[in-house]
């Protein structure tokens, strides 16, 4: 008798939660047979090279203008279409290879010639909902001048105790097309191409009345060429192609929190991601936000990016000697170096309507000499309709 | 509200329903709470007049009519988790709180002051019996003419909460639903203190015997005051047995609980005053915060009253506001 | 650096112990737009893009999104 008297309780809550309730369930997210459109027109400006770090060639890096375009339309009532198109117009000279300097010191020596480049992305993904999961199949194709990628993916979700629990899953894989360009003048490969291949799986769970967590690991290979057809690396007195091991395994794992803070009216977000291949690059990111509410549909959001990096087993800036393996790269991206970045970001919530506006700064420090940094401007609209 | 606002302004939307004052207060920018105000209002008619037992157009009406008939009704996924609400509650309370005593009206005359017949009672027991329904969702048959279902005793408290969600999901942060004494605190006052929920007197209709400060959650109130009649002394109030038909006599004149849901919350004072007067402290042992009067109007349970002994021994506090509005 | 990976996870075992069953009628702050995991999935992709041309790492959960000759 006593055990049935405090179960009462536990009785008509459970009967209480059956009742419809005008709230929105936490993380269900059906499609809601709305159209919506959204824009997003960026510009990426890279810092020019100091003089000092440069060994020859043109201190300008790139620029790139990127606009994109998505759709997203409802089906039927339980599946949604989104389309999307990316427009990149690049423009700017780039790092060719590392020399060593008077004092034996590394020096990038920029391509002298202003590579100006379009490339064009499209991506489709069809979604499909029920109340306990969704599963999404999604395409993309990419195309430029000397490069051409297809993919291919599957993600989906299950949905347990109550929607506070959530699984989630994917995988993916793409085949790319190098031609690189002027390539008997430049000793670059005529033809190459490279596949990869992922999956991931995640796990969210809603903590509190204010908390969300998340985690999710990733697994990638990627197998053909590897390398950048437009990098050399000084040898021994002499470059030589950029030559890569011709497989990758990666493993990520990712963590998240999102926070809501009711005093301030506003929510943190924490992310860290551990990340570390077989080419002995390990790296470490970890991103905080915050998003603050002004009142009035106006949100101001800033938000601090760290990052470090240690470098590939075979990178050198410049080499002395030739490698037994024949492993060349003196690619910044797989030095040992560390990044910072800031952001902010100002949007504006009409009824029907969205507008934001963001900027950023991105610098990376180590000791290679064409390590970057850029500032990054996007504005953002989106527009949702019946 | 983000603490960096100017105070938003209090709407304030009173109105008659389900038998009841009624009062949606909402903090927010003018338009918004108006809007949002007269959303709630029209959610509260909706539901009154979906389960209402006086239209005949009603799911309530729809379901009675067929009673005997052998046709079975179906309903809908909200009427559905009702009457599944309904069997619980029959099963928490030991078969005392039954969706189909509400025949017992037709011997329980209040106004009258007269008390039933035995043939009276005899003639509508039979018709009780919530064992007796048969209910296979989304399918519910009375099988015998004359027997009645009546989502009364939870309607109005379930009413409350789906209002509360209501403005909450438009964006509502700090307000309070009061339907007549079933209350849903949507959040506090914007500078974070609590409303101050007055508990209606059980003997004084214009008073309060105690005040509740709640900043979230909601409470429900019951009484022998409700529906009643003095004959020869002794009262008679509208909890019924609905195994004999006779009137119950509850060992409090009041009682309250805060939950969550003003549903819960009102599910426990009712039961609670059904099981008094065999079991006096099964509320005490449910875990939740409340407050009763018994019929000597001395106060118990386990909530801050706000109302201090010396205060309270003067047997009533200076007039208040009708029914539970805050002060 | 495996220490800081075991932090973390302790970190998050310590979280999930303070897990609560948040109800249904509990969720209004969970269901804000700024409490989502991807905010904002086009500035996301954007940042995405950029970080795997210019870092050496990248996030499998960047999708399906094709490469690209980014130099």
């Amino acid at each position: 008798m006593n055990d049935k008297r405090s179960s009462t309780l536990l009785a008509l809550t459970a009967a209480a939660l059956a009742l419809p309730m005008a709230s929105e369930p936490a993380k269900a997210d059906p499609p809601d047979q709305k159209f919506t459109l959204g824009f997003k027109q960026s510009n990426y400006k890279e810092a020019p090279i100091a003089a000092d770090q440069l060994g020859l060639g043109s201190p300008e890096r790139y620029t790139i203008d990127v606009s994109h375009l998505k759709f997203k339309a409802p089906v039927s009532t339980d599946t949604e279409l989104t389309t999307s198109v990316i427009r990149e117009t690049m423009s700017g000279a780039s790092p060719w290879y590392v020399a060593p300097g008077a004092d034996g010191e590394a020096l990038q020596v920029m391509s002298g010639a202003t590579i100006s480049e379009e490339r064009t992305e499209l991506g489709v993904d069809f979604r499909s909902y029920n109340s306990n999961s969704e599963v999404t199949l999604s395409g993309g194709y990419s195309s430029e001048n000397d490069y051409e990628s297809v993919s291919f993916g599957f993600s989906g979700a299950w949905r347990l105790n109550q929607n506070l629990t959530t699984l989630s899953y994917g995988a993916n894989t793409s085949f790319d097309y190098i031609d690189p360009s002027d390539a008997k003048s430049f000793d670059r490969p005529e033809h190459e191409t490279k596949k990869r291949a992922a999956a991931m799986v995640g796990l969210t769970q809603v903590a509190t009345k204010t908390t969300l967590l998340s985690a999710t690991v990733g697994f990638a290979m990627l197998d053909g060429y590897l390398s950048d057809p437009y990098k050399r690396a000084f040898v021994a007195g002499s470059t030589v192609r950029d030559s890569r091991p011709g497989q990758q395994e990666q493993i990520n794992l990712n963590l998240s929190l999102r926070q809501f803070f009711e005093g301030p009216g506003g929510a943190l977000h924490a992310d860290y991601r551990y990340y570390t291949n077989n080419w002995e690059i390990d790296s470490h990111t970890l991103e905080l936000s915050w998003y603050q509410n002004l009142g009035n549909d106006w949100q101001l959001t800033p938000t601090l990016r760290y990052y470090d990096q240690s470098a590939a087993a075979f990178y050198r800036p410049f080499y002395e000697t030739t490698r037994t393996d024949g492993f060349y790269s003196s690619d910044y991206r797989l030095s040992d170096f560390s990044a910072v970045s800031g952001q902010l970001k100002l949007s504006k919530t009409f009824s029907a309507f969205r507008v934001d506006l963001s900027y950023e700064n991105y610098k990376a420090s180590g000791d290679h000499p064409g390590l970057l940094e850029y500032d990054l401007i996007s504005l953002g609209l989106g527009y949702a309709f019946e | 509200m983000p603490s960096n606002n100017a105070k938003p302004p209090l709407h304030r939307a009173a109105f008659n329903a389900m038998g009841s004052r009624c009062e949606v207060q909402l903090y927010g920018p003018e338009a918004t709470a108006k809007a949002v105000a007269a959303r709630a209002v029209e959610r509260v008619r909706a539901l009154e007049a979906k389960y209402s037992r006086y239209r005949s157009d009603s799911v309530t009406s729809r379901i009675n009519a067929a009673a005997g008939t052998g046709k079975a009704v179906e309903v809908d996924a909200e009427t559905a988790a009702l009457l599944d609400y309904a069997a619980t509650l029959f099963e928490q309370s030991d078969g005392l709180f039954d969706i189909t005593s509400g025949v017992l009206r037709k011997a329980w005359d209040f106004k009258a002051e007269q008390l039933p017949s035995e043939e009276q009672i005899a003639a509508l027991v039979p018709l009780i019996g919530w064992a007796k329904v048969e209910w296979k969702s989304p399918f519910v048959r009375l099988p015998q003419a004359g027997m009645e279902l009546d989502f009364g005793g939870y309607v109005k408290e379930y009413t409350a909460d789906c209002v509360a969600d209501l403005c909450r999901a438009a964006g509502i942060e700090n307000g309070m639903v009061n339907l007549g004494g079933d209350i849903h605190v949507i959040g506090p006052h914007p500078d974070g203190t609590p409303w101050q929920v007055g508990i209606q007197h059980p003997r004084e209709p214009d008073a309060a015997i105690a005040r509740i400060p709640l900043a979230r959650g909601a409470i429900a109130t019951s009484g022998d005051y409700e529906r009643y009649m003095v004959v020869n002394g002794t009262r008679y109030c509208h909890l019924l047995h609905p195994s004999t038909g006779r009137s119950l006599h509850p060992a409090f004149a009041s009682v309250s609980v805060v939950a969550a849901r003003c549903l819960i919350a009102g599910s426990f004072t009712t039961i609670a005053l059904l099981k008094s007067p065999e079991d006096p402290d099964w509320l005490s042992e449910q875990g939740l915060p409340y407050l009763t009067t018994d019929q000597e109007l001395r106060l118990g349970g386990s909530l801050e009253t706000g109302v201090s002994e010396a205060e309270h021994a003067n047997s009533y506090s200076p007039p208040q506001h009708s029914n539970g509005s805050p002060i | 650096m495996k220490l800081l990976l075991r932090s973390g996870v302790l970190l998050l075992a310590v979280q999930l112990l303070a897990c609560t069953q948040v109800q249904p009628w509990e969720r209004g702050h969970l269901a804000r737009p700024e409490m989502g995991l991807t905010t904002d999935p086009m500035a996301s992709t954007l940042r995405n893009h950029i970080h795997h041309s210019k870092e050496a790492s990248s996030s499998v959960a960047s999708g399906s999104g094709g490469g690209c000759g980014c130099n």
